[in-house]
């Protein structure tokens, strides 16, 4: 097999698909939550009729409010585990190199819906600036997806408590909770189809899809798509996996 | 469910606990809040309509187009 070099641990795997798993179960089950025609997303059948299926939308509630509960403590979980690999992502994440970053993102975006010919056209050269252990449409969504999960969280959170602790006194708080946790989930999801479609579908990325069930990529794989992040680690002593 | 006699202003919060006294004596503001979000639904759906018409375009120049500079592609660090 050619030389192997690791991507993600037991722990990134594992809360990765965990939290895809959580997000499925809070996107169906949080849009049956909502019941006005003007924003429902599937018409207004779709919560009527998932909440009859549970015996009622507050059970609807409290099976939202479960999972995300779960959710929450499963990231919990992972930065008490693996405070180090959070800590290399959000660095990873958040740094970012305006030109070459966004010289990558535009050339990119064309290169994948119309291909390199608008580009040479244009004297532009399809040529994609290297990138490191993030590409920057990873980076992209990855922020959008902290910064919607902690948006989401802590709505979430001051939601739940609005009928326990909170009075009064909290209800213009609690109501703008639940339009912004709305507005975080809707932007999460939007750029959730693109991260789908390239991580999963689009055949360039098969060795990044398999890495988040191995852990490890082909030396040419993060040679050609990594060019940065693998000067980096081409030298390190082999690395295991 | 608590919802008003007066003025239904949907979306309607569910309420789990006691939300207090639920007759009440005024019709309900519409608040802010929930004409933002009313406001801010067809945007969101405008950027998910976007981002899946992307994703629509990939997926087309994959399946036409896509195979064949596949290898280009790869050496251009994609
Ligand atoms: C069916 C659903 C999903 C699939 C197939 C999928 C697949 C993947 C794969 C293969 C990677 C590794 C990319 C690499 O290391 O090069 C990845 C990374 C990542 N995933 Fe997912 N994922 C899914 C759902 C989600 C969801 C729901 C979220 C969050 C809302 C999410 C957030 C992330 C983030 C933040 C990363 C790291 C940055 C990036 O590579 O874009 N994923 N995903």
């Amino acid at each position: 097999m050619a030389r192997q070099f690791k991507r993600h641990d037991r722990s990134d795997i594992f809360i990765h698909w965990f939290n895809a798993a959580c997000w499925l179960l809070l996107l169906v089950t949080g849009i049956g939550l909502i019941s006005n025609p003007a924003i429902d997303p599937f018409g207004s059948g779709y919560p009527a009729a998932l909440r009859a299926m549970v015996g009622g939308g507050g059970n609807l509630l409290v099976i939202h409010e479960v999972i995300g509960f779960v959710w929450m403590l499963g990231f919990i979980w992972y930065l008490a585990v693996n405070a180090r690999g959070s800590l290399f992502f959000l660095k990873e994440i958040f740094i970012v190199s305006p030109t070459r970053d966004m010289a990558w993102m535009m050339k990119k975006m064309v290169l994948m819906t119309l291909g390199p010919k608008p580009l040479k056209m244009m004297g532009v050269s399809p040529e994609l600036p290297p990138q490191g252990f993030y590409n920057m449409g990873q980076k992209a969504f990855a922020q959008a997806s902290v910064a919607g999960g902690v948006v989401i969280a802590v709505t979430g959170v001051i939601m739940f408590l609005s009928d326990k602790t909170f009075g009064q006194e909290a209800v213009g708080i609690v109501s703008w909770a639940v339009t912004l946790h709305f507005i975080a989930v809707g932007v999460v999801f939007a750029g959730l189809l693109v991260h789908i479609y390239m991580a999963a579908i689009s055949p360039e990325e098969r060795p990044g899809f398999r890495s988040m069930f191995t852990g490890h990529v082909p030396e040419d794989y993060a040679r050609h798509h990594h060019g940065l992040w693998y000067e980096k680690v081409k030298t390190a002593p082999k690395s295991e996996g | 469910m608590v919802i008003n006699e007066k003025t239904d202003t949907k979306p309607n919060m569910y309420y789990i606990g006691s939300p207090g006294n639920t007759r009440w004596t005024r019709p309900a503001v519409v608040p802010a809040s929930m004409t933002a979000m009313k406001e801010a639904a067809p945007l969101v759906k405008g950027l998910v309509g976007l981002t899946g018409l992307g994703v629509l375009a990939m997926l087309g120049r994959q399946l036409f187009a896509g195979s064949t500079d596949k290898h280009e592609e790869e050496d251009r660090h994609g």
